[in-house]
């Protein structure tokens, strides 16, 4: 797999991938607003067709057999970097395309969805930490479905952190306010 | 526009900010998901959920960075340092310490404390944790606040001619290859 390291400073490579998908973001504003509209059945047809793209992709790319894996962080693109530009884009996509699906009802749950959204930079900054305090110390496991339910115990102790950051320290929040 | 259009289109705002915000929250649950294995500090074994961790980090910070361009507007490069600053900059500064605060402590009580560890930490605040060795750092997620901190600079400086957005798009696909031809 190629490798290709770091070789400007301060984030500067990372900040010069991540501009691509910055302004693929940019660019598409306009397009994907319509995806909201779009009949339930080519949303689902869409999400297959950016499945089978990211696993291509992935697949193609990806050597499952070394520990490093493809990140911008990691600056490591693969063998294929244009195949790591379309990875990044299908799974965006998958998402975006998902969650226009959603119907939410319970206005319980949308405002917990808002607050969790307005302070993902939260959740960013602490989870490693919730992980290393609360679990690093017992848990070992191999296991997907462990991985699946520990993440999100993980999200719940967060949830709380944000919660506790917009009282007491709304600057870590970047003044962005939770409530509707 | 009569009653019924402007209801249509406020509706439709609405729920394209509830959609947003759906995508946002499965997609950090996708981020700590990926990071299972890295911070538990679990060897690498080729197995399913190793797997996942591979599969999870080719599209996890693209989506971020996709989202942050969504909502990017062009404005000056001295309103948006004073505005990202405070959204971006300060957030990052405010995590990273506590985050070292509860490192240090934490080696405290295991007996690894050493002060050279604790300036390598400082040094890796500085440098957008973009230092060899840095990637074991509780705080070493927030390397995302300070690229997008670097790709907003560079955005109001270029999305203001709007032909060349596309130029620029262009050239960071060139990079990207060529970066990884060099090696």
């Amino acid at each position: 797999m190629l490798y290709c390291g770091n070789i400007l400073p301060v984030r500067i490579d990372s900040a010069l991938v991540g501009f691509i998908f910055f302004t693929m973001g940019y660019l598409f504003k306009q397009k994907l607003m319509k995806m909201y509209n779009l009949s339930f059945q080519c949303k689902i047809i869409n999400t297959l067709l950016f499945l089978l793209i990211l696993f291509m992709a992935a697949f193609l790319n990806l050597n499952f057999e070394q520990k490093q894996g493809l990140s911008i962080n990691a600056c490591a693109y693969g063998d294929y970097p244009l195949l790591f530009l379309l990875s990044g884009l299908s799974g965006t996509f998958i998402v975006l395309i998902l969650s226009s699906s959603f119907k939410m009802r319970s206005s319980r749950i949308k405002n917990t969805i808002l607050k969790m959204s307005n302070g993902t930079i939260v959740i960013l900054g602490f989870h490693w930490m919730v992980y290393k305090l609360l679990f690093s110390w017992w848990l070992d496991s191999y296991n997907v479905l462990v991985s699946f339910f520990t993440s999100l115990l993980n999200l719940a102790v967060c949830y709380f952190i944000i919660i506790l950051a917009s009282k007491y320290c709304p600057a870590i929040l970047g003044n962005r306010r939770i409530e509707s | 526009m009569g009653v019924k259009d402007l209801k249509f289109m406020s509706d439709i705002t609405n729920k394209r900010i509830e959609f947003m915000d759906m995508a946002k929250v499965i997609m950090i649950y996708i981020v700590v998901l990926g990071h299972y294995t890295y911070a538990l500090g679990l060897g690498f074994k080729p197995s399913s959920v190793w797997n996942l961790m591979h599969i999870i980090t080719l599209f996890h910070m693209p989506f971020f960075f996709f989202v942050s361009g969504l909502f990017f507007k062009p404005i000056s490069v001295k309103e948006n340092i004073k505005k990202d600053w405070a959204r971006l900059l300060l957030p990052y500064l405010i995590m990273c310490l506590v985050n070292i605060m509860v490192m240090i402590a934490f080696d405290f009580i295991t007996k690894s404390f050493s002060f050279s560890k604790c300036v390598f930490l400082f040094y890796c605040v500085a440098m957008g944790n973009d230092v060899p060795g840095s990637g074991a750092n509780w705080f070493c997620a927030l390397w995302f606040l300070y690229a997008l901190f670097i790709i907003k600079l560079l955005a109001c400086l270029l999305f203001k001619l709007k032909n060349r957005a596309k130029l620029w798009l262009g050239g960071g696909i060139i990079y990207l290859y060529n970066n990884a031809i060099l090696w």
